[in-house]
C-alpha cells in the first residue's frame, strides 16, 4: 500500500470543500484556534460553528471568532449545496451508501456528516437523504503512536504472537484511531516481528478510504477490504488473504459473533472495537456474552476521554481480571 | 486563359462548399451514433462501478471518438473547476456546436441530460441516460433521412451553382 499523503496541517486539506468566503476566514484564524479545530458545522441560515476540545464559537462576519450569533457568518442553501457538490464530486449516486450511513469520507480521511430529509424505501429503510440542511466537516488528525500505551498487552509475552484485543469505550474516545495505530504498528514491525494485517472496514472509518483507497498510513503489510459487511468480510479475509491480525470495528450483531469465533478458531488474532462504557455492560449483550464465554479475546482495553480522547482506563485479561490501570 | 482558370476556380470553390455541406449531412448520423455509444459507456460507469462524475467523464472521453470525446473532456474539466454538472454540460455543448456536425436537436437532448446528471441515485441516473438514448435514436433516424435527401443534393448543387456563376460571368 502506498503511504497516504497526510498534510502537516490536516485542516487545510479538509476545508478545501468549503465555500471560498468560509475558507478564507478559517485560514486567517490564529493557529491556536486552528490546532484545536475538530469540526466545522454548517447549517442553512445558521451561523458557521467551529468546534473543538476547548473551542465552541461562531465564525465572525468580519473575520475571527465570535460568541455573538448576530455577528456570525451565515450560509444560505446555495452555499450548503455547493459544499455538498464538492464533497460528493457532483455525484450523489456514487455516495448513496455513504449517505445512508450519514457521512461521506473525503480525500485525507476527513468525514462530512450529513443531515436532511430522509427518503425511505419500501421496507422502511433509509434510501437516501434529500434537502440536506446540515453538514458537519470533521477534521481527521493522524495520531501516530496512539497505541503505544497498550504496547505491553498486545502480544503473547512468551512467543511474541499477536493477541486478540477488544477495545471498549463510549463514542468519541478514540477507538478507531487506536485500531488504526494498532494496524500500523503490527504491520510495520514496530511491535516485534512484522505481521500481515487485514482490515475489514465496513464503513470506511478505519482506513478513511475514498473510492477504496485508504487515506491513512496503515503500514506496509496491510490489506483493506473497504465497504464490505464485517461478518462476510472477515471470512473473505481469512479465506483469501491469510492475515495474522484481523482488524474490524463496532462488532455487535449475531453474524459478527459467528465470524469472530470462526476467525479466532482459525488462529487469527482479532482486534475489534465495541460501544460500551464498561466491560460488564458489553457482556450484557446477548451475542457478546457468547464471545466472552468462549474467551475469544485475550485482552479487553477500556478507553475514556478523561485526559483527552484515547485515554486507556483499564486493561483486562480473557476472563475479565484487571491487568493494569494506565 | 486567365478567364478559364478563373472559371475553373469558381466551379471548384462552389463544388467544395457543396461537398462541405454534404459532408456535414454525412457525418451527423455517425456522430450521433458515437455520442450514443459514449453515453452507454457513461451509463456503465455510473451503474456498475459508481464512478464519481469527473472520473466517469474522463473515462468516457477515453473511449469515445473525436468530436464527442472532446465534449466529455471539456465537461470533466469544467466540473473539476467546481461548476455544477449542468454548467459543465452547457460549456461542453457550446464546444460541440462549433466543432462537430451535431445540430440543435441532439445538443438539446444533451443539455437536458446535463440538468439531471449527478443529482440523483443510481437508478434514476440510468433512467435519465436511457431516456436521452431513446431520444437520440429518434434524432439519429431523422438525421439519416436528412442525409439521404440532402447529401447528393448539396454535392450537385455546389457544382451546378458554380457552373451557373461561370455562365453568368462569361
Amino acid at each position: 500500500m502506498a503511504s497516504a499523503p497526510m498534510s502537516i496541517r490536516p485542516w487545510s486539506q479538509a476545508i478545501r470543500v468549503l465555500p471560498a468566503d468560509v475558507r478564507q476566514r478559517i485560514e486567517a484564524l490564529p493557529s491556536s484556534i486552528l490546532e484545536q479545530l475538530e469540526e466545522v458545522r454548517l447549517r442553512i441560515g445558521r451561523p458557521v460553528q467551529l468546534y473543538g476540545d476547548r473551542l465552541d464559537a461562531y465564525l465572525a462576519q468580519e473575520g475571527g471568532v465570535t460568541e455573538d450569533a448576530t455577528r456570525a457568518l451565515k450560509l444560505d442553501e446555495r452555499a450548503i449545496h455547493s459544499v455538498l457538490q464538492a464533497v460528493t464530486q457532483a455525484s450523489l449516486y456514487a455516495v448513496e451508501e455513504e449517505l445512508r450511513r450519514g457521512f461521506v469520507t473525503i480525500a485525507g480521511g476527513h468525514r462530512v456528516g450529513v443531515a436532511g430529509r430522509a427518503v425511505l424505501d419500501g421496507h422502511g429503510h433509509v434510501r437516501t437523504l434529500r434537502r440536506v440542511t446540515s453538514l458537519n466537516l470533521r477534521i481527521a488528525r493522524p495520531c501516530e503512536g496512539a497505541a503505544e500505551a497498550i504496547r505491553r498487552f498486545v502480544a503473547d509475552p512468551a512467543s511474541g504472537r499477536p493477541l486478540s484485543l477488544l477495545i471498549v469505550s463510549p463514542p468519541g474516545c478514540g477507538k478507531t484511531t487506536l485500531l488504526r495505530d494498532i494496524a500500523r504498528q503490527w504491520s510495520s514491525g514496530s511491535w516485534g516481528r512484522p505481521v500481515k494485517v487485514g482490515i475489514v472496514d465496513e464503513r470506511s472509518e478505519i482506513s478513511g478510504a475514498v473510492d477504496g483507497i485508504p487515506q491513512f498510513d496503515l503500514g506496509p503489510r496491510t490489506d483493506v477490504l473497504d465497504g464490505c459487511p464485517k461478518a462476510e468480510g472477515m471470512l473473505m479475509m481469512i479465506r483469501s488473504l491469510s492475515p495474522q491480525v484481523l482488524i474490524t470495528d463496532e462488532i455487535g450483531r449475531a453474524e459478527d459473533c459467528e465470524a469472530l469465533l470462526e476467525a479466532t478458531h482459525a488462529g487469527v488474532a482479532v482486534v475489534a472495537s465495541a460501544h460500551a462504557s464498561s466491560l460488564d455492560e458489553w457482556c450484557t449483550r446477548p451475542h457478546m456474552r457468547t464471545l466472552f464465554e468462549h474467551r475469544s479475546f485475550d485482552r479487553y482495553v477500556l478507553l475514556s476521554r478523561r485526559h483527552g480522547p484515547g485515554t486507556v482506563e483499564r486493561v483486562y485479561d480473557a476472563v475479565g481480571r484487571p491487568l493494569a490501570t494506565v | 486563359m486567365i478567364r478559364f482558370i478563373g472559371a475553373a476556380l469558381v466551379v471548384a470553390a462552389s463544388t467544395g462548399i457543396g461537398f462541405r455541406i454534404a459532408a456535414d449531412y454525412r457525418h451527423r448520423p455517425r456522430q450521433i451514433r458515437s455520442l450514443m455509444h459514449a453515453l452507454r459507456v457513461l451509463r456503465t460507469e455510473i451503474d456498475f462501478t459508481l464512478t464519481p462524475l469527473p472520473l466517469a467523464l474522463v473515462r468516457t472521453a477515453e473511449r469515445a471518438d473525436a468530436p464527442v470525446a472532446h465534449f466529455f473532456t471539456v465537461c470533466a474539466e469544467h466540473l473539476e473547476l467546481g461548476e455544477t454538472p449542468a454548467e459543465a454540460v452547457t460549456a461542453g455543448v457550446a464546444e460541440l456546436r462549433g466543432r462537430s456536425a451535431l445540430r440543435g436537436p441532439e445538443l438539446e437532448v444533451l443539455s437536458a441530460l446535463g440538468g439531471t446528471l449527478g443529482n440523483s441515485d443510481r437508478q434514476s441516473q440510468c433512467q435519465h441516460i436511457d431516456a436521452a438514448l431513446m431520444h437520440l435514436s429518434h434524432v439519429e433516424e431523422e438525421a439519416r433521412e436528412a442525409q439521404r435527401r440532402n447529401e447528393r443534393l448539396w454535392q450537385y448543387l455546389g457544382f451546378l451553382f458554380g457552373l451557373l456563376l461561370v455562365v453568368l460571368l462569361y
